[in-house]
């Protein structure tokens, strides 16, 4: 999606702009190197930021590592001075200086998890994924404005940050904050028992265009269903079963293939309980390759 | 995947707290206000829940290329984030417009609604299913497990063969001189009185034939059989095997084949042949019937063709139809290949010592809209002339065949 991929840029350069504050001393030497020897004056937080941007988009796009490591190794290297003994009163500006930073961080977690999703669901059409990533970052920005306003407010109360509250532990109220979304998030658990339970039955495999579906052999833990008829292609199959006895596995059988499901989950929706079958990708306890078997 | 997003977020709601104690920088605190707001707003929202699902078909009975126009309308109560709904459909039904596969986004505090259509062609004769509705409802921020629901049943559409019309014109040099009949008599026919059997009850007798004495004494049923006359019976060997699958699901010789019969059984029934039908492969037989009552029994059997998992050969189908055939009008529907000819000529030699008529082979070959496959096609008339058996060749619309047929039969 393209709108994920401007946004992990967005994320890096956000991530880059609070490493090059926290490393003031080592950049204002090379700048002043570079003026002597060139002539041109470059900033030096330009210089540092251009090259922590340069080493996060080799780590994200050369090395293939993910956004979620890159924007790691940013927030490693922003504490690193600070881990080395540099004090912070040395640093200009580092309250103002991690902004970026902790935008990078709450978003980079979340953009590699919308690529997996969309890697994981893929079907729908493109214009209505885009709509609904729309609408989630906004609902995603929209989550932050609490936090956002807080800060805002006690960056402008404390000189930014420059003056912290001396009474107030304020590293504290994030604590206070995620304590209370828990406890919130607790009170709304009020699961109805399900009186229903339907078993899913899906999976891909050869099987026939148009098929008739009839019970085959029953076995101690599982049974076959048999797809009788039709000419053969490879298909998705995706069945409802409602049966109050949960097998373990299911054979799909067809004349042409079969396909082994095993029970992957259940999901409680209104008063029906769905069991989920999805093909199984382990192999028979007597498989070579498993040490319980050469036992 | 959610669980490490909610990894993540602890983490970096703790981590600037952290940083704040090690450095002594009470400010850096600050910076968990974000993640830790993020985490609170979206724990107070669950994944989308509360899924219904109203869905109609325009129609559930239609022809190989007309379309179907499916609407399904939405609705979900709770939860914040996406909603995913899905129906799988069989591969012969195509998507020709809008989507079968959806995704929404359910916004806070509001009950989402929404109606939504596609349409589907059918692109090859069957009951194909329409699976039920899948929904599934994601938390906007993946931090739990997603909602899942499958809302009603699945419907079967039933797709009927796109059946030629047989032009009278065609047809008047077939119906025989002013006259006489129409349609070829011999000895064979319609049951008469004179009783010949008792043999077992066969799919397509009729129950006024059941002996209800000898099938309540074997405890099984049996039929009387009569002598026959009247109109000539002809008796049908559709090939199912895999040979016929030549040409890709849509468009394959056995397709031809089912579309070239089902008209040509039914102008036969309709003119008062009896007719019977045995699919190889399948093992499915129809025993001669006459009347155009029983046409739903052959296109409903023909219409639910399919490949046969396996092989039969046409002798052994002959064995055991035999005693359905006697001079019968034998007529054999293939793809006639070198790996089959020898299996067809033999089956035909019997059919014919059998019937004492001249069985006739229907050879479907539909190579020439195939990649190179004028070749095959040559090859194919090469058999047809060293099978020294009627025969007549079916390209992909067999109206004409079913002309010539009608000839030969008459």
């Amino acid at each position: 999606m393209k709108a994920v991929k401007e946004l992990s840029y967005l994320a890096l350069g956000l991530a880059s702009l609070s490493v090059a504050f926290s490393f003031p001393l080592l950049f204002k030497g090379i700048s002043s190197l570079v003026a002597e020897k060139l002539g041109p004056y470059i900033p030096p937080l330009l210089i540092s930021f251009l090259g922590f941007l340069l080493l996060a988009l080799t780590l994200f796009e050369r090395k293939g590592r993910s956004l979620s490591f890159t924007v790691g190794v940013m927030s490693v290297l922003y504490v690193l001075p600070y881990i080395g003994g540099v004090p912070v009163g040395k640093i200009p500006y580092v309250a103002l200086s991690a902004i970026p930073l902790s935008l990078a961080i709450v978003m980079a977690p979340y953009l590699s998890f919308l690529s997996v999703r969309e890697k994981a669901l893929h079907g729908p059409p493109e214009a209505e994924w885009n709509a609904v990533v729309r609408e989630e970052l906004k609902t995603f920005l929209l989550s932050m404005i609490p936090g956002g306003m807080l800060l805002v407010y006690l960056l402008y109360s404390t000189a930014l940050g420059t003056a912290p509250f001396a009474l107030l532990p304020s590293y504290f109220l994030p604590l206070i904050a995620l304590s209370l979304g828990l406890l919130l998030a607790s009170v709304d658990r009020s699961e109805k028992p399900a009186n229903k339970t339907v078993l899913v039955v899906r999976g891909h495999l050869l099987a026939g265009d148009t098929f008739e579906v009839r019970r085959g052999s029953i076995y101690e833990n599982g049974y076959e269903l048999l797809l009788v008829g039709g000419t053969p292609v490879r298909r998705p199959v995706l069945m409802r079963i409602e049966d109050e006895k949960i097998p373990e596995y299911i054979l799909l059988k067809s004349p042409w293939d079969n396909l082994f499901l095993t029970k992957k989950g259940e999901v409680v929706e209104g008063s029906t309980r769905y069991v989920i079958f999805l093909p199984s990708t382990s192999r028979a306890p007597s498989s070579q390759g498993i040490s319980s078997a050469l036992q | 995947m959610g669980m490490n997003w909610v990894r993540w977020l602890f983490l970096f709601t703790l981590l600037p707290v952290a940083l704040a104690v090690i450095t002594g920088a009470i400010s850096l605190s600050y910076f968990a206000l974000l993640p830790a707001s993020v985490l609170a707003f979206s724990l107070l929202f669950d994944p989308p829940s509360g899924f219904s699902v109203e869905r109609s078909f325009s129609r559930t009975s239609l022809r190989v290329g007309e379309e179907v126009e499916v609407r399904v309308r939405l609705k979900v109560e709770r939860g914040v984030g996406s909603v995913v709904v899905q129906e799988v459909v069989s591969p012969a039904l195509k998507v020709v417009e809008g989507s079968n596969r959806h995704v929404f986004f359910k916004r806070p505090g509001e009950r989402f609604d929404v109606e939504y259509s596609y349409r589907l062609k059918a692109v090859k004769r069957g009951n194909h299913r329409v699976s039920p509705v899948e929904v599934e409802g994601y938390h906007f921020l993946g931090l739990e497990r997603a909602n899942y629901a499958l809302l009603l049943d699945e419907v079967t559409l039933k797709v009927f063969p796109r059946i030629p019309g047989i032009r009278r014109a065609s047809l008047r040099k077939v119906r025989g001189k002013p006259g006489t009949a129409a349609v070829a008599v011999t000895s064979l026919g319609f049951s008469s009185t004179e009783f010949r059997e008792v043999r077992e009850y066969r799919a397509g007798d009729p129950l006024k034939a059941i002996n209800w004495k000898a099938t309540a004494r074997f405890n099984t049923p049996l039929v009387n059989e009569y002598e026959r006359e009247g109109f000539l019976t002809v008796m049908f060997y559709l090939d199912a095997s895999d040979s016929m699958l030549v040409g890709g699901l849509e468009e394959n010789a056995l397709e031809t084949a089912v579309g070239s019969l089902i008209p040509l059984i039914l102008h036969l029934l309709r003119r008062g042949y009896r007719i019977g039908l045995y699919i190889l492969g399948h093992g499915v037989l129809l025993t001669p019937v006459s009347g155009y009552a029983s046409a739903s029994m052959f296109t409903r059997a023909l219409t639910s063709v399919g490949i046969a998992p396996r092989n039969e050969s046409l002798p052994l189908a002959v064995e055991r139809t035999r005693k359905v055939l006697r001079r019968a009008l034998p007529v054999v529907v293939t793809n006639l290949k070198r790996d089959n000819f020898f299996s067809i000529k033999t089956g035909m030699e019997k059919l014919y010592s059998i019937t004492k008529n001249t069985p006739v082979l229907i050879d479907v070959d539909i190579y020439p809209n195939l990649e190179s496959g004028e070749l095959i096609s040559a090859c194919k008339k090469d058999l047809r002339e060293e099978l020294r058996f009627p025969a007549i060749r079916v390209l992909e619309n067999g109206n004409g065949a079913v002309l010539q047929l009608l000839e030969v039969v008459s």
